[in-house]
Formats: C-alpha cells, structure tokens, sequence
C-alpha cells in the first residue's frame, strides 16, 4: 500500500518536472528550428515540424547584415571587458582577500553594491561624459562601460575564491623567497583557476549579452550582436529569417559556455550569496 | 636602500594592490554619478546644451508629485515585483522539491535544461516571445487554440501586454529560483530530517519545520536579486512592446532611458536615476546584511 502511494507520487514528480523542461526547451528549440527554415514556412500554421534544413539565413545575416563585423565587435568587448576586469580585479581581491588593508570588508561591500546599479543610471552620466571624450561607438568606450559591470564582480567573485585557499600553500612560498604577486601569480590563481575561469566566463556572458550598454553607446562602427538583432522586428519578410539566424548566431556559444561552467551557475548569478 | 624600498613596497602591497581597481571604478562609476546629481539639480535639454539653469529639486519634486508617466512606471514595475516574483518563487520552490527527491534520476539533465534560459541573449529572447506571441500566426495563440481559447492579443491590448511581460520573464527567471532553491536543498544536513522522520513526522512537517527554515536566507538572497533585476529591467520589454500600448508596460528603466537618450531632458533623467538608485540601494543593503548575516 505505502509502496504503491510513493510510486503515484514519482509519477508525479517525473509529470510536472517533463513539463517543466518541455516549458523552458520549447522557445529555444523555435529559435534555432527557425533558424534553419525556409522563410515562408516561419509563419505557417499549423506549423511545419518536419522540413529540410537550410544554412542560407546564416550567409544572409552574415554576409548582407554584416552581422561579421558585429560579431566581431562583441569579440573584441566581451575580451577586452574581461580581461582588463579580471587583471584588475584579481589583484584587488587577492589584497581584500588575503591583506589587513583598513576597512577592508566596508570597501568590498561597496565594490559588489557598485554591480548592483541598474545600468541605465550609470549609463546617462557616462554618455555625456564619452560625448566629451569622443568614445561613443568606440571599441574602447564599450569596454569600459562593460567594466562597470565586470570589475565589480570579477572582485568581489576572486575574493570569495581566494578566502576559500587555505593559508599554508602561501606561507610555504613566501618563506622560500617568492614575493607577493608572485604567490598570486604561481600559487593562488592556479590553485583557483576553475573559479578563475568562471568568474572569466560570467564576464564573457554578461559582457555579450548586453543590450542597453551597447544600445545607448554605439551606433554603427562599435555595435555588438544585440543592437542590430533588436532592430530585426521590421516589416520585411526576410528580416524574420535574419532574427532567427542572427538569434541563434548570438546564443548559441553562451548557450555552450553556460553548460561547461553550470556547477559555478549559482554562485555567480548570486554574486558569491549561494555557494 | 634596495631593502628599505622593498619594505616600503612589502608595508603597503595591500593598499598597491588595491588602487588601481579602485580608480577605474572611481572614475567609470562615481565620477559619473557624482556628476549626475549636479546635473539633476539643473534644467539641462541636451539640444540646447548651453543652457544650463540651476532649478533646485524641482526635477525631483515634479517627477514625484506631477509626472503621470512616473507614477505609472513605478505602479507597473511594482505590479511585476509583486506577482511574477512570488509565481517563480513558488514554480521554483515546487521544482527544485522535485528534483531533491532521491528517487529522481537524470537530474543533470534537469539541470542542464534549467541553465539555458538564464544564458540566452535577453534581447533575443525578447524578439523571439514577440514573435511567438503573435495574435494570428503566432505559436503561442495555435497551442492555445487545442484548449479552445480564442486568439488573444497579447502585446497589442493593455489588458495582457503586462502579462506578456510577466510570462516572458518568469519563463526566463524561473530556472534561477529553482537552480538557487535546489542549491539550498543539497546543504541542508541529512541527519536532523532522518531523526524526525524515525520520530514520526510527516513529509510536511519536516518541509516545514526542519528545510524551510534552513534555506530561507539562499531564498531571501534569491528574491532579493530577483527585485533589483526588475528594477533594472530593460531588454526584453524594450522590443517587447516599448512600454506601449500606451503607458501599460512602461518601467521605471525604460522609462528613464527614454527621458535621457530619446527626449534628452538630462536633469529631469539624473534626478530619476537618482530615485531608481535609492530604491536600489534599499534592497541591496538587506541583500549585504543577509550575506554578512550567513557569513558570520
């Protein structure tokens, strides 16, 4: 009797879990079938599940689009951003982390507060500001703003790494002579170096998909991914097609990312909260 | 004198270490906004640059007390806080229960599934709901057609365009609050729950009284990052419906980016800025006391 209760009970928790996910995959799977559909089945109703495959949107927005370039550019952002954040911040947080530097828990907290702003407030002043500076639609003016968002976490996410190795492995080194950054450099970033590569890939991510930085700052020359795509809700037939391609262009390798670094998922969308 | 420089270095390694970061920051983030309280003290039309009149807290008191567009921008954001945070709350608790059961397999695959959401472009995501939410030839209407619902204008009647937004955005939250929750599930120690179980309590009682009180801080974290997200929310009800029809979608964020870069009221935009930093600044600070809390 109590068997034959927890099994109904499995049953159901396997149900509502299936559906779930059908949930969540569903509207991925419509961006990237339609990716690969001929533009005038996009529309039909019923809808067409079984067709052949086409790869010509992906020249289309490519090559007429010049998405190329844009890809290109949120390349460039995405690893300028991160690198300068992790550079910086890996040795603001090993000082945070592992040095007696006053008032050091007040300083961190107000460095992770600094990520919490919602983007457009930082967003007005530094548009005035580029405007002086000529950075606007700059390769440059992008990665800095990125870098209101990346170093920030890249600080505060190292710090929480680096608190977790324990003291020892440094002390050894710095007794047989190694100086301090190079205890960072040989010792501490290797020993961290999946959460390093982690902080590293939620940069890239945020970083990529970022619209409203990208929106407000650049126009043409330094436009990443998210600024044409979101001009593809035109009226034109073929432009429906271009969304779907250009969409799954610009998912699919953070898709890819995100899947490699899931175990530090949570830690990193919670700012280090939830271990 | 090669020795006293070391010492000299070795002394403050901490502090060297920490300036240049801080400096960037200093000078990307508070210069900026610095500079952005001055401006909101001024009457500042960026097609007229320089005219630059000092009004006081006029920007402030008229946006608070006499800008119809504010208010419902505040009300809107408020109503999204108030219902989609507790559905994906709920969803979540619900699935990440679920996936805790020790009878469950293929949970990394759960997982897996959970993760791509999250990672998505949020703008895509936002072109790719318009589209299937299309009134006639959109999936979303066709499915609901089996359940004999009649077509319903999503984005197009004021009615539902909040709704779309909300549906849109628990469909992309969601997965968090179950990976957090599920994240909270895994510490809790197994002993005390085995205890209690030989002892005779049910499955309920144990939720009740041994889980839930050892995850509410992970979920107080979760709720709180879940409200500042929507405070900032942008991309996905930029192409959306741009906080149309009418006013019925418009958010606080949206709203100030088109006060700034569409009408280019500088003043008027810094000093709503300012009042979405206040609003943000209150939840992050319980966000740090409940973090600080959990550390000791």
């Amino acid at each position: 009797m109590i068997k034959k209760k927890k099994r109904v009970s499995r049953g159901f928790a396997y149900t509502i879990l299936i559906l779930a996910s059908l949930g969540i995959l569903f509207p991925i799977f419509w961006l990237f079938s339609g990716a690969v559909k001929e533009s005038r089945d996009l529309w039909a109703i019923p809808p067409i599940w079984l067709f052949k495959p086409t790869l010509k949107h992906f020249v289309l927005v490519l090559v007429e689009r010049h998405f190329a370039k844009n890809l290109m550019n949120s390349l460039i952002v995405a690893a300028g951003s991160t690198g300068i954040s992790i550079f910086l911040g890996a040795f603001a947080a090993y000082s945070l982390a592992r040095f007696k530097v006053k008032g050091h828990a007040h300083i961190s907290f107000w460095i992770i507060s600094l990520r919490m702003m919602p983007p457009i407030v930082v967003i007005l002043p530094l548009y005035i500001f580029f405007s002086k500076l000529r950075l606007i639609d700059t390769h440059i003016g992008l990665i800095l703003a990125h870098i209101t968002l990346n170093l920030p976490f890249a600080v505060w996410m190292l710090m929480g790494f680096l608190q977790e190795v324990p003291r020892e492995l440094e002390d050894a080194a710095l007794v047989d002579g190694c100086n301090r950054i190079g205890v960072l450099y040989r010792i501490l970033l290797p020993v961290i170096l999946p959460g390093l590569a982690a902080t590293a890939v939620f940069c890239m991510i945020w970083s990529w998909n970022d619209f409203i930085f990208a929106f407000s700052l650049t126009s043409t020359q330094a436009a990443t991914l998210p600024v044409p795509i979101s001009g593809l809700l035109g009226d034109y037939i073929w432009e429906w097609s271009a969304f779907y391609a250009g969409g799954s262009l610009a998912a699919a390798p953070i898709l890819i990312m995100a899947l490699l670094t899931q175990k530090y998922l949570v830690r990193g969308l919670t700012f280090g909260a939830v271990r | 004198m090669d020795t006293d420089v070391k010492r000299f270095f070795y002394k403050r390694a901490g502090y060297l270490l920490l300036i240049p970061g801080i400096v960037v920051l200093l000078f990307l983030v508070i210069y900026p906004l610095v500079r952005s309280i001055w401006v909101s003290l001024h009457t500042w039309y960026l097609a007229k640059p320089n005219a630059f009149p000092f009004v006081g807290l006029s920007n402030y008191s008229l946006l608070l007390f006499e800008d119809s567009v504010f208010r419902i921008a505040l009300r809107n954001t408020l109503f999204i806080v108030a219902v989609a945070v507790p559905v994906e709350f709920f969803l979540g608790l619900l699935l990440a229960t679920l996936l805790n059961r020790d009878d469950i397999k293929g949970r990394k695959i759960f997982r897996a599934i959970l993760v791509m959401p999250l990672a998505i472009m949020p703008i895509v995501v936002g072109v790719l709901w318009k589209f299937m939410l299309h009134p006639r030839y959109g999936i979303v209407n066709y499915g609901l057609g089996f359940l004999k619902i009649e077509p319903i204008q999503w984005i197009a009647d004021p009615r539902f365009a909040l709704l779309s937004v909300m549906m849109v955005d628990i469909w992309e939250w969601t997965p968090f609050m179950v990976l957090v929750i599920y994240a909270g599930l895994i510490s809790v120690p197994r002993e005390p729950l085995e205890a209690a179980r030989i002892d005779g309590a049910s499955d309920w009682q144990l939720f009740i009284r041994i889980t839930l009180p050892l995850i509410v801080p992970i979920v107080v974290v979760a709720i709180l990052i879940r409200v500042m997200d929507i405070v900032k929310m942008f991309d996905i009800v930029y192409v959306l419906t741009r906080g149309g029809p009418g006013d019925a979608t418009e958010l606080l964020s949206l709203y100030n980016f088109r006060v700034g870069l569409n009408y280019f009221y500088m003043g008027k935009a810094a000093a709503l800025s300012w009042i979405i930093v206040v609003l943000v600044v209150i939840f992050s600070q319980i966000f740090l006391r409940v973090v600080k809390m959990e550390r000791g």
